[in-house]
């Protein structure tokens, strides 16, 4: 364990003394210093190739190696159709309106994606009322990420609450340290080497299970394996509701979460739009069957008594699989894990800090309130994180739906490009919100995802709800967008 | 091509691909073909995307 420690903490010094003096670098590309959308999205200015890495390596959290490989090696191959779901998904949105937010957040000047909604809406209340929302739904799942790094120091340190306590302040220091020094720009070039260090440990991850377990048995005694357990169908672990209830939000994810609806606005012209979503493409659907394929690699491998494998939950499939593997593999997939983390806790941060200074409190323009806002945000991070409490996780898993009720108006507002009504957008988020904060109130955090009300997966019912407004005569009424902006 | 039409075009095939996803509950898919399945519904998005992006570069000229 001694071996695995040193390698594991000599590879992420590694990694953050990199990671920091890149953040530093980048303070060079960062222009009139506190211009808001010169920080937070860095004047529109990004080349397609840093663009796809940090829509990446944001939307790919700790949940891919840690969660996907556990999803996979417990549920088996239904786990790779709910997360291409996601992925079949995005691709379309991002072709169907990426370029028109893009367009329209360089003629109009947004910097959040609630001041988008207030500019399309006319109104500063729908944007107040979706950064409120991107607040509940995002600290519990930034939180979950430090305590994601928490834990996966604690497990190498055979489960110390000092090393618990440790992962959590310097995964809050990155996190600030990482966005703040240049914004948008600090957290683009980060996600960049952190995205290639996440693929590059998938790779070696699954190279290693594949050589140990598909080496050993063969493709056949693999399929004999996971068949014998149940993993290659449907039936036990994916009935037809279920696999509804958990792609519904996931379908919707990249207009709902501000953090990936942000990154529309980067990109220097229509060339690096279109590099970054190939980009992003291209890194989402590998990274996606990386991680399945480990996962039930891993299980088969268990099965067959190759790897003697016996995790106690979802999340201790990965940190019980490298404590099987070479110090150096060891080394390199914890310090994946914690890229994975932080290139998503820290462009959350930086978000929601844009969004809170900007919509939820607008005022003045300035340095301080930016400064004030992020370690307001960071601290409740931290807070949430250093409870421990077990609902993080159930928080986290459903933040997708208590976002799900702005994707009706976030798509209504693209697809026109035009004002609409305010009370159209304000009566569809807070119907969902409605319903999904009575779903909590009647069977716990978890509802929102795992209940079926009057037989209906909840996430689609939570997303008729919000669709309903759209549909009464009149609501989609639009007019010319006005000069004068809302942002 | 015009960017907008090609945009149109891709939002329907997206709802094509995402039923799609669902498609191997009727078929009765399992196993590798059913892994493989996905994979390639989800390869034809990304080729779309690759399409209209491609719209994009070349300033609306096919």
């Amino acid at each position: 364990m001694a071996a695995r420690l040193e390698a594991s903490l000599a590879v992420l010094a590694a990694y953050l003394v990199i990671g920091t003096a890149l953040a530093v670098w980048t303070r060079r590309f960062l222009g009139p210093r506190w211009a808001a959308r010169e920080y937070y999205v860095a004047g529109g200015r990004m080349g397609g190739f840093l663009a796809a890495m940090t829509y990446a390596a944001t939307t790919y959290s700790a949940f891919m190696i840690v969660g996907l490989v556990g999803f996979s090696y417990f549920t088996g191959v239904g786990a790779e159709g709910f997360e291409l779901s996601y992925f079949t998904a995005t691709m379309a949105l991002l072709a169907w309106l990426s370029r028109r937010a893009w367009r329209l957040s360089r003629e109009r000047g947004w910097v959040t994606p609630s001041g988008m909604l207030s500019d399309l809406y006319g109104s500063r209340a729908v944007g107040a009322v979706a950064a409120a929302l991107y607040l509940v739904a995002l600290i519990p799942y930034a939180a979950g990420q430090l305590k994601g790094i928490g834990e996966a120091l604690a497990g190498l340190a055979g489960g110390s609450r000092g090393y618990y306590e440790a992962g959590i302040i310097l995964a809050l220091a990155v996190m600030l340290a990482w966005s703040l020094v240049a914004g948008m720009w600090s957290v683009a070039v980060t996600d960049a080497l952190q995205g290639l260090i996440m693929l590059g440990a998938a790779v070696g991850l699954l190279a290693w299970v594949w050589a140990r377990v598909a080496g050993g048995a063969g493709w056949h005694g693999v399929t004999k394996a996971l068949e014998s357990v149940g993993l290659l169908g449907l039936g036990g672990h994916w009935p037809l509701p279920r696999f509804i209830a958990f792609i519904t939000p996931w379908v919707f994810f990249a207009v709902t979460n501000p953090q990936v609806v942000q990154r529309l606005y980067i990109a220097r012209d229509e060339a690096a739009l279109a590099g970054m979503v190939r980009g992003f493409g291209f890194f989402g659907i590998l990274y996606t069957i990386l991680v399945t394929l480990t996962g039930l690699l891993a299980r088969a491998g268990s099965t067959l008594g190759i790897l003697p494998l016996k995790p106690h939950g979802i999340d201790s499939v990965t940190p019980d699989l490298i404590a099987l593997a070479h110090p150096a593999l060891t080394a390199l997939v914890f310090t994946s894990i914690v890229a994975a983390a932080v290139s998503t806790a820290d462009s959350i941060l930086l978000t929601i800090t844009s969004t809170t200074e900007r919509d939820l409190v607008p005022g003045r323009e300035s340095h301080l309130r930016g400064i004030a806002a992020a370690l307001a945000v960071a601290a409740a991070m931290a807070v949430v994180a250093w409870l421990r409490v077990s609902y993080i996780v159930a928080l986290a898993v459903t933040s997708s739906v208590l976002l799900l009720p702005l994707a009706p108006p976030t798509i209504a507002a693209l697809a026109t490009g035009k004002r609409l009504p305010a009370p159209t957008a304000l009566a569809s988020i807070l119907a969902g919100t409605t319903l999904n904060a009575a779903l909590i109130a009647a069977w716990g955090p978890k509802a929102p995802l795992t209940q079926a009300p009057l037989h209906i997966p909840a996430p689609l019912l939570v997303l008729t709800v919000s669709t309903i407004p759209l549909a009464i005569p009149g609501a989609l009424k639009t007019q010319p967008l006005t000069p004068e902006k809302h942002t | 091509m015009r960017p907008e039409a090609a945009e149109r075009a891709a939002a329907l095939a997206g709802v094509v691909l995402v039923l799609l996803m669902l498609a191997p509950y009727a078929l009765g898919l399992r196993g590798w073909v059913l892994y493989t399945y996905w994979a390639a519904v989800a390869v034809a998005s990304y080729a779309i995307a690759w399409v209209v992006s491609g719209v994009w570069r070349r300033g609306g000229q096919a």
